[in-house]
């Protein structure tokens, strides 16, 4: 019950977590390649969500200096300037990932994964 | 009232669903959800959300606060540590997102 | 595609969304966003007029070999503003030290070396959208033909 509690105090965290969780279903039970590509955006998307969510201040102002840093609360800037590099390793990884499947279509005629098994097992 | 309903509407639709699938099915659901529930002990176990006394708000992000307009001339103190503090970050960025054409095109336009 | 509404609404909105981009990228030391952000929303416009246009149209716009070389140079202008304070006699990518002047904080032209970064940041990431964009569509098409 006190798990609970701290659970629901932190209910941001669980929003991640849920979306990973999702994302990682999708990728274990749909055999369409795009899906898959999609599914490793969503658990992509949980991860900066994560780490964003660490740096936020309940009442904290963007971080844009107007005014001296003692006065007025800001949110960290530190989690949100470090996953920018994580949503460009994202999308690298997602354009390397959609040319391998149109590769995979232009020689199997198909992006489903259960059907390229099957005409890999015949020849 | 409106709660307990709302929470038999969905144990209809969670056991409609359930049932339509295989036994292959029901074990991802299983290993899926056991892996959010190992992850739930994590969150309990995390500082809580939204206090400025967190362990995140350390000397580091201090320092770019009250020093960054007078070190790098930027408002945006985001700006100012990406390309600042941290501009090699940045420039190792901008190597990946050519890595990533240059394995597009050797992947699509080559034999 | 055929569609004259969506070929209209897309003729209408394109320089919007280059003039919102451009903004971005210029004010990245100023307001929320930046050279990736600005960036990422240029070359979607051009995306855009790609999908609603063909892929001709599109590529009057921007040709693959300019995409290239802005893409190219976006990284090179990078690595040569960091080169200035190796040269000067400062860290690599340094700011204040290799002497670009700060000028006023909350002023357009301020921040020195971040203001020239960006900019090239920008080009950088607009090209590389747009030529991900081509490279991924046109498929292996073209390379069938040549060979």
């Amino acid at each position: 019950m006190e798990m609970l509690i701290k659970i629901a105090h932190n209910y941001y965290y669980m929003v991640a977590i849920l979306l990973f969780v999702i994302g990682m279903h999708t990728m274990l039970t749909h055999s369409n390649l795009i899906k898959k590509v999609i599914a490793m955006n969503i658990m992509d998307t949980s991860v900066f969500l994560m780490f964003v969510a660490t740096g936020y201040t309940y009442g904290g102002a963007a971080p844009i200096v107007t005014a001296p840093a003692n006065e007025v609360l800001y949110v960290n800037p530190l989690p949100g300037s470090l996953m920018l590099t994580g949503i460009v390793v994202a999308v690298s990884i997602t354009a390397y990932a959609l040319s391998l499947v149109v590769k995979i279509y232009r020689y199997y005629g198909t992006v489903d994964y259960d059907e390229i098994c099957l005409i890999r097992s015949r020849e | 009232m409106e709660d307990i309903l709302f929470i038999i509407i969905a144990a209809i639709f969670a056991m409609r669903y359930l049932l339509r699938l295989q036994a292959r099915g029901v074990f991802t659901i299983l290993l899926v959800g056991l892996i959010g529930f190992f992850f739930s002990f994590t969150v309990a176990e995390m500082p809580p959300f939204g206090d400025p006394t967190n362990p995140v708000f350390n000397e580091i992000p201090a320092r770019y606060m009250e020093q960054g307009i007078t070190d790098t001339g930027a408002v945006n103190i985001v700006s100012s540590v990406i390309i600042d503090y941290r501009a090699f970050d940045t420039l190792g960025e901008a190597t990946v997102l050519f890595v990533a054409i240059a394995a597009v095109i050797a992947t699509l336009k080559s034999h | 595609m055929e569609d004259q509404i969506v070929r209209i609404t897309s003729r209408l909105v394109t320089p919007f969304i280059q003039v919102y981009g451009i903004y971005v990228i210029l004010h990245g030391h100023l307001s929320p966003g930046g050279g990736f952000s600005g960036g990422a929303i240029f070359g979607a416009s051009l995306v855009l007029v790609a999908l609603s246009f063909n892929l001709e149209v599109g590529a009057k716009q921007i040709s693959h070999t300019t995409a290239s070389v802005l893409e190219s140079g976006g990284a090179l202008g990078f690595v040569v503003t960091g080169l200035v304070g190796v040269a000067v006699g400062a860290n690599f990518l340094a700011n204040r030290g290799a002497g670009f002047p700060l000028g006023e904080a909350g002023e357009l032209f301020s921040a020195g070396a971040i203001f020239i970064i960006t900019a090239f940041l920008g080009v950088k990431v607009a090209s590389t959208i747009v030529t991900l964009f081509y490279n991924i569509i046109e498929g292996e098409e073209k390379s069938g033909d040549a060979h």
